[in-house]
């Protein structure tokens, strides 16, 4: 896969930025670069459901010919992005992954997409997903499963899928993810790149098509923690279209990219997230802990924390998820059954089958949860754990029920509304990447961001690209 | 408490058809495991005393000093 163009898309949106405000990299350039290389990737790995050639070199164009005239609208000016195919793009076919939306082309914008666009990004296309953003890859949906750039053999891990293969493999600089209950978190961390679940009506979900209305988060994918933390200023903030986002104010997240945790106080729920247990796998657990003692170097002062809630967080985040997306898909399901693919058609029917009061339990048990996290959280400022129980799966063999049971590492933090980050932090043998994930009290992304830019900074992990 | 558990393949069928979902004797049999796993989930929710906890979840800008929080 040798090309000319590899380095430029290889670059950060950081460092794309200061090329292209210095007048030194134009990015109608930088956009053919990253067709050319989809062109030359993505009948491998499958990231992208619709590409955009013409719109995004017009876009490019008149991001150049802003920037000449002096008009720079920031560091997403001019960069090359591209958004999981359930951000509404009007007049662009959104499918969400699903035969039921194949055809449908929203007339409105998302919010975020309105906002990315705004701040002058050009938008490469709409990537693959796990359809409606649940399940597993499925080859009896219309889409070919997005492939983990690592190793085609594996999964990307999902349900933001084709975000994490665009992004690690350099088709994309960066791109949003959706997370319900880890869609974001999950395949940045099997994918090797950084992913942020911001707090619960931090941004916009207006525009996204709903999986679960009240744990449905909307987060940028990005290659480094800074690039994260400039996708995340674009979308933030209050926005009068979707009522559950909040008011309160968005602070510059830039201030956030320094290297300094000293004095910071990490708790570790090691009773759920690093003793053993059969569906933890220990070489996850022992890179993390080294990731844990780097951030102790680092002036972090670390203690456990006891969560008993932990214990009964899988179940209320799947009850709530699978009733709250039969209310959405309940027409659907019941008119074209046969347009869902296999797996969505069975958990969603689940929804229809449990009881109003497994609902309603579930609700007050995630009340509980959100208690026990804001009580942990008094005495330290993050919480620390590894983002995912295992690395990414191979294709063959692979189970989607696995997906139901046993723990989820990042379930947590969308039933509590925390906002949580994974940065990669290792490898396995095998040459797989492992996820660190850090979470925070509620609208405290600039604690999370920088705690973890400055373990991205000096762990260096971001310095391995994927084999070409 | 719940008493959902597992049930027969009849009462699952029961419930499919109450619920409208049309399903085949051969959806049927390929959901029923997977049913049963959710059932179980909320079994467990059910089996927490939680006493009077409410369902709402909200946050405050200027948490964690809200006193009530």
């Amino acid at each position: 896969m040798a090309s000319t163009n590899a380095g430029l898309c290889h670059l950060t949106i950081r460092q794309a930025s200061d090329l292209i405000r210095q007048g030194e990299l134009s990015p109608v350039e930088l956009t053919r670069a990253f067709f050319d290389r989809i062109e030359q990737t993505d009948s491998r790995l499958h990231s992208f459901i619709t590409l955009l050639p013409e719109e995004a070199m017009q876009q490019a164009r008149t991001a150049e010919a802003e920037i000449q005239r002096g008009d720079y609208k920031g560091r997403l000016h001019g960069i090359p992005i591209a958004l999981k195919d359930l951000y509404d793009t009007a007049g662009i076919r959104t499918t969400a992954g699903s035969r039921v939306d194949y055809d449908r082309v929203p007339t409105e914008d998302a919010t975020t997409t309105a906002r990315l666009t705004a701040a002058g990004a050009v938008l490469l296309g709409k990537l693959a997903m796990h359809e409606f953003a649940l399940g597993g890859p499925d080859w009896t949906t219309p889409f070919e499963p997005a492939r983990n750039p690592w190793n085609l053999a594996h999964i990307t891990g999902g349900s933001s899928s084709g975000s994490a293969s665009a992004v690690a493999s350099g088709q994309s600089m960066g791109a949003l993810g959706s997370c319900t209950g880890g869609s974001i978190r999950g395949p940045a961390s099997l994918c090797g790149i950084v992913g942020l679940k911001p707090t619960y009506g931090r941004v916009s979900r207006f525009g996204v098509v709903t999986l679960s209305w009240s744990q449905d988060h909307c987060g940028p994918m990005t290659w480094t923690v800074e690039d994260t933390a400039y996708m995340l200023q674009a979308i933030a903030g209050h926005d009068p279209k979707d009522p559950t986002t909040s008011r309160a104010p968005v602070p510059d997240y830039s201030l956030s990219l320094k290297e300094d945790i000293r004095g910071m106080k990490i708790g570790l729920p090691r009773h759920y997230f690093f003793d053993p247990d059969p569906s933890v796998s220990p070489e996850v657990v022992s890179t993390v802990d080294k990731a844990v003692t780097v951030l102790q170097e680092l002036g972090a002062e670390v203690e456990e924390v006891n969560l008993p809630s932990l214990e009964h967080v899988r179940a209320a985040n799947s009850v709530i998820m699978v009733t709250e997306a039969y209310a959405f898909h309940e027409p659907n399901l019941k008119s074209r059954p046969q347009d869902f693919g296999e797996i969505v058609r069975s958990r969603f029917r689940i929804g229809g089958l449990l009881k109003a009061s497994d609902y309603l339990q579930a609700q007050r048990v995630r009340q509980w949860c959100r208690r026990d996290f804001a009580d942990a959280l008094r005495g330290v400022d993050l919480l620390v754990t590894p983002t995912m129980t295992q690395p990414a799966a191979a294709f063959e063999g692979y189970d989607p029920t696995s997906a139901i049971l046993g723990r989820s590492f990042t379930a947590p933090f969308n039933v509590t509304g925390l906002p949580a980050i994974s940065v990669p932090c290792g490898f396995t043998e095998a040459g797989l990447p492992i996820g660190m994930q850090i979470a925070g009290r509620p609208f405290d992304e600039p604690a999370v961001i920088q705690a973890a830019y400055t373990y991205q900074q000096h762990a260096g992990w971001f310095q391995t690209r994927p084999p070409e | 408490m719940s008493t959902q558990g597992e049930m027969s393949m009849d009462e699952f069928r029961l419930l499919a058809d109450r619920a409208g979902l049309g399903m085949s004797q051969q959806e049927l049999v390929e959901l029923k495991p997977i049913y049963d796993m959710y059932a179980r989930y909320a079994e467990q929710l059910h089996a927490i005393d939680l006493r009077s906890e409410e369902m709402v979840v909200e946050f405050h800008p200027d948490w964690p000093d809200r006193p009530s929080d």
